[in-house]
C-alpha cells in the first residue's frame, strides 16, 4: 500500500517513473503547499495556480532529489520558487498594465472550486475539528486570531485596540497560529 | 524542522509580518531570499501558513456565507415625558420657525412698551391732581376710625377739625386706580413712627363717639309737613 511508505519511499518509486507513487506524494501534500503558497501570495486563485507549478515541477526534477533533506523541504523550497516567480510575473504585468485596469480581470474571474460528496464531509468535519482547535486556545491568543483573521485588523490597529506593543501582537499572533497548528495535527483526521 | 535553528534565525520574527503582507518593501525582498537559503524557516513559514489557511477555511465557508446583519440606528427619538416647558419653547426655534418666532416676539414686546407709554401719558394729569389734593386713606376693617390725610409727604391727624365743618355720611371711598397708586405712595413716603402713634392714640373704641347733629331733612318729616299744610 502507498498509504504505509514513507515520503522518501515514495520519492524513490517516483523516481522510477511510478506515478501512483508521485500521486500519493501529491495528495499527501497538496494541502500543505497551497497553504504555503497562499501565505506567501495571499489570493486562493494564484496559490493553487503555484501549487500546481510547484508539482510539476518536483515530478521533472526528482530525479535531482538526493535525500538529503526531507521531502517536505525540497517541496517547500520548490513552492517559495514558485511563488516568487509568480509574484514576479504579476508585479511585471502589473507594471505593463500601469494605465490600465485590465489587471482588475483576474481578481474577477477566480477559478470555482470543485467539491465531490467526499470532499464536502471531510470540510464539514475539518470545520468542526478547527472551531474545536480556535476554540480551545487561550483567550488572549484566540482573540489576536479573530481580530486579524476574522475582523481583517493591521497589527497596528491591534496593537491599538488592545494596548499592546505591536511586537507583542505579532509574537501572540505567530504564538496562536503554531499552537493551532499542533493541535491540529495530533487530531486524527488526515487533514494536513 | 530543527527549531534551533530556527530560533536562532534572526528572520523568524518577519513570518507573520511577511504572511499578512504587512512588512516594507526592503525588508520583504530579503526576507524572500533568505527563504530560499534557510530551510528551518521555510518549514516554520509552511507550518505557520498551513494554520492561517485552516482559520481561512473555516472563516470563508462558516461565516462568508452569512448576511451581514443591518443595524438600523433610530437618531431622532421621542421626547422624553418629563421634557419642561423651556425646552419644548427652546425646541420650537430650533426649526425653521426661529426667525419669524423672533419678529413676532419683538413685535409684541414693543407693543407692550407703546401701549405702557400712551396710557401712562393719559393717566399723568390725573396723577397730578391727586397728587396736588389731600388723599383720603381708607384702612380697610377700621371703619370708625378717624381719617388720615395726606398731603404730599405729610400726614395730619383731624379728628374733630373736618368732622365740625362739613358733617357728612362717610362712605366707603372708591378712589381710581390712578389715585389709589398714589396714595400708596404717599403713604410710603408717611413717617412709621409718626402714623403708628397716632394710630395707637385714635384706636377706636366703643364708648367714643361724636354726637353730631343730623339736620338733614328727612322724607317723613317732609310728607308730615305737607300733610299738616293741607
Amino acid at each position: 500500500m502507498l498509504k504505509d511508505l514513507t515520503d522518501e519511499k515514495l520519492v524513490e518509486l517516483a523516481v522510477s517513473r511510478n506515478s501512483e507513487a508521485f500521486g500519493e506524494i501529491v495528495k499527501r501534500w497538496e494541502r500543505k503547499i497551497f497553504a504555503l503558497c497562499f501565505g506567501m501570495l495571499g489570493r486562493e486563485d494564484d496559490a493553487r495556480d503555484a501549487a500546481q507549478e510547484t508539482f510539476i515541477a518536483a515530478y521533472r526534477n526528482i530525479s535531482n532529489f538526493r535525500g538529503e533533506a526531507k521531502v517536505s523541504s525540497w517541496l517547500h523550497r520548490i513552492a517559495v520558487n514558485q511563488c516568487l516567480t509568480t509574484k514576479r510575473r504579476a508585479k511585471t504585468r502589473s507594471e505593463e498594465f500601469l494605465d490600465d485596469e485590465s489587471g482588475e480581470v483576474d481578481r474577477i474571474f477566480v477559478v470555482p472550486e470543485h467539491r465531490s460528496p467526499a470532499n464536502s464531509t471531510e470540510a464539514a468535519e475539518r470545520l468542526t475539528i478547527v472551531r474545536q482547535a480556535v476554540s480551545s486556545l487561550p483567550v488572549d491568543l484566540r482573540q489576536v486570531i479573530v481580530m486579524k483573521e476574522f475582523e481583517e485588523m493591521t497589527f497596528q490597529e491591534i496593537s491599538d485596540t488592545l494596548e499592546l506593543p505591536l511586537s507583542t501582537v505579532k509574537s501572540r499572533l505567530y504564538t496562536a497560529l503554531r499552537q493551532l497548528r499542533m493541535k491540529l495535527e495530533q487530531v486524527p483526521l488526515e487533514i494536513s | 524542522m530543527n527549531d534551533v535553528n530556527f530560533a536562532k534565525c534572526k528572520f523568524s520574527s518577519g513570518i507573520v509580518p511577511y504572511m499578512y503582507g504587512e512588512m516594507p518593501g526592503p525588508e520583504s525582498s530579503s526576507f524572500e531570499s533568505h527563504l530560499l537559503d534557510c530551510s528551518p524557516c521555510t518549514d516554520e513559514f509552511a507550518m505557520i501558513s498551513s494554520a492561517r489557511y485552516e482559520v481561512y477555511e473555516w472563516k470563508k465557508l462558516e461565516f462568508d456565507p452569512l448576511a451581514t446583519p443591518q443595524i438600523e440606528i433610530v437618531f431622532e427619538a421621542e421626547p422624553a415625558a418629563g421634557v419642561s416647558w423651556l425646552d419644548k419653547f427652546r425646541a420650537s426655534f430650533a426649526q425653521g420657525w426661529a426667525i419669524p418666532s423672533m419678529a413676532a416676539a419683538g413685535i409684541f414686546v414693543a407693543a407692550i412698551f407703546a401701549a405702557a407709554f400712551i396710557f401712562s401719558e393719559n393717566g399723568s394729569p390725573d396723577v397730578a391732581a391727586n397728587f396736588a389734593k389731600d388723599v383720603v386713606v381708607d384702612e380697610p376693617g377700621v371703619q370708625s376710625a378717624p381719617k388720615v390725610t395726606a398731603t404730599d409727604s405729610t400726614v395730619s391727624a383731624d379728628a374733630s377739625g373736618d368732622r365740625e365743618r362739613e358733617p357728612r355720611v362717610i362712605r366707603p371711598a372708591t378712589p381710581q386706580r390712578v389715585s389709589q397708586k398714589r396714595v400708596v405712595t404717599a403713604v410710603k413716603s408717611v413717617d412709621v413712627k409718626a402714623t403708628s402713634a397716632q394710630n395707637e392714640r385714635k384706636a377706636p373704641t366703643l364708648n367714643e363717639f361724636v354726637e353730631e347733629e343730623d339736620t338733614s331733612v328727612r322724607l317723613a318729616e317732609l310728607f308730615a309737613d305737607i300733610e299738616t299744610s293741607e
